[in-house]
């Protein structure tokens, strides 16, 4: 007896709500599973060295120049970069000169600056006057856009000589 | 074979096959679930008046712990959240206790403006420590861990949480 299409279109349906019976359930426990006894929920994030990757500091004609690579996915306040002179203790150096950023406004921390991923590339003027400056400590504090903040960073570095930066 | 009867066999062998889609998949998402629950760790952390606050000392109650701090804005986003729950389920044995990775005066002054109807701690070093023995070895923040009232931690985690999740959870674990 020869089939009438119809008849095959509904064996057809059958077949696959079976199929998505059988199936569908097993979803059904993994979603249940994952919602009542899983007991870690993170976002995979970098290590903080990684996701904020501090360059060497240089020394320049005009001063200092430091940066950071800032991983895709993370960004850094520029608010929160602060540069001071460890060694000769007591040195004053100018604020460091920072690309714009991007503006953020935050309902808690008002309208901010941030860098998202790529290079920032900062600068210390004073020139010749820095000659002196050996150690930075250089602070700053960043976030993934997955939702989770690093604490903020502190970095004590020594300053590259003048030969050893432009060998 | 009759045709009819080949589709037949076709059918189910399809269904079958769903069958076993089907408990595979089951099987899979069993064997990756992570690790049981575990205890909680002997936890103190100082209060904004410097006296000690264990996490032993919630025994009986569903204790969330959520670290924060001032400078992070997706703490800061979430505590409206956290007071809500502490309000609402409070007095069926829920206890939320805020240490802060920060300053005493700036955490005094952010959980009055904010109205945090909680305990909250401002101990850098000792949240750093508690956070890395409960696993959150980068120190990111937010970062919640869920004790129940047995001392077992039945969920951590890193990053703002949600409503929907936070109140299944919580009427999941609530003290009986």
């Amino acid at each position: 007896m020869k089939m009438s299409k119809r008849n095959l279109l509904n064996h057809l349906t059958l077949a696959l709500l079976l199929a998505a019976a059988c199936i569908l359930p097993g979803f059904a426990i993994a979603g249940g599973l994952w919602h009542s006894s899983n007991v870690n929920s993170a976002p995979d994030i970098l290590p903080v060295d990684q996701a904020f990757q501090l360059q060497p500091v240089e020394r320049t004609e005009r001063g200092l120049k430091l940066g950071w690579i800032v991983s895709t996915g993370y960004y850094l306040y520029r608010e929160r970069i602060k540069v001071e002179v460890v060694e000769p203790a007591a040195t004053k150096i100018s604020a460091p000169k920072l690309p714009a950023g991007e503006k953020h406004h935050d309902e808690h921390f008002g309208d901010v600056h941030i860098y998202r991923g790529g290079s920032i590339d900062a600068e210390i003027p004073g020139g010749k006057s820095l000659g002196q400056v050996r150690k930075l400590k250089i602070s700053y504090q960043g976030c993934s856009e997955s939702g989770v903040c690093y604490p903020p960073q502190t970095r004590i570095v020594d300053v590259l000589a003048y030969s050893a930066a432009h060998p | 074979m009759n045709p009819s009867t080949r589709k037949t066999i076709v059918i189910v062998v399809l269904a079958l096959v769903g069958a076993l889609a089907g408990l595979w998949t089951s099987h899979v998402w069993r064997m990756s679930t992570p690790e049981a629950p575990t205890a909680a760790p002997a936890i103190t952390f100082n209060d904004l008046e410097g006296k000690p606050v264990s996490l032993a000392q919630y025994h009986g109650k569903l204790l969330l712990v959520n670290f924060w701090a001032t400078w992070c804005a997706p703490c800061l986003k979430e505590m409206p959240l956290l007071i809500q729950a502490q309000k609402q389920y409070g007095a069926r044995g829920l206890q939320i206790i805020g240490p802060a990775m920060d300053e005493a005066k700036d955490v005094k002054a952010l959980a009055a403006k904010l109205g945090v109807n909680y305990p909250v701690m401002a101990d850098f070093a000792s949240a750093d420590a508690a956070m890395s023995t409960l696993g959150n070895k980068q120190g990111a923040l937010p970062f919640s861990v869920l004790i129940d009232a047995n001392g077992m931690i039945v969920k951590t985690v890193l990053g703002a949480l949600h409503e929907d999740d936070l109140t299944a959870l919580i009427q999941a674990h609530l003290p009986q």
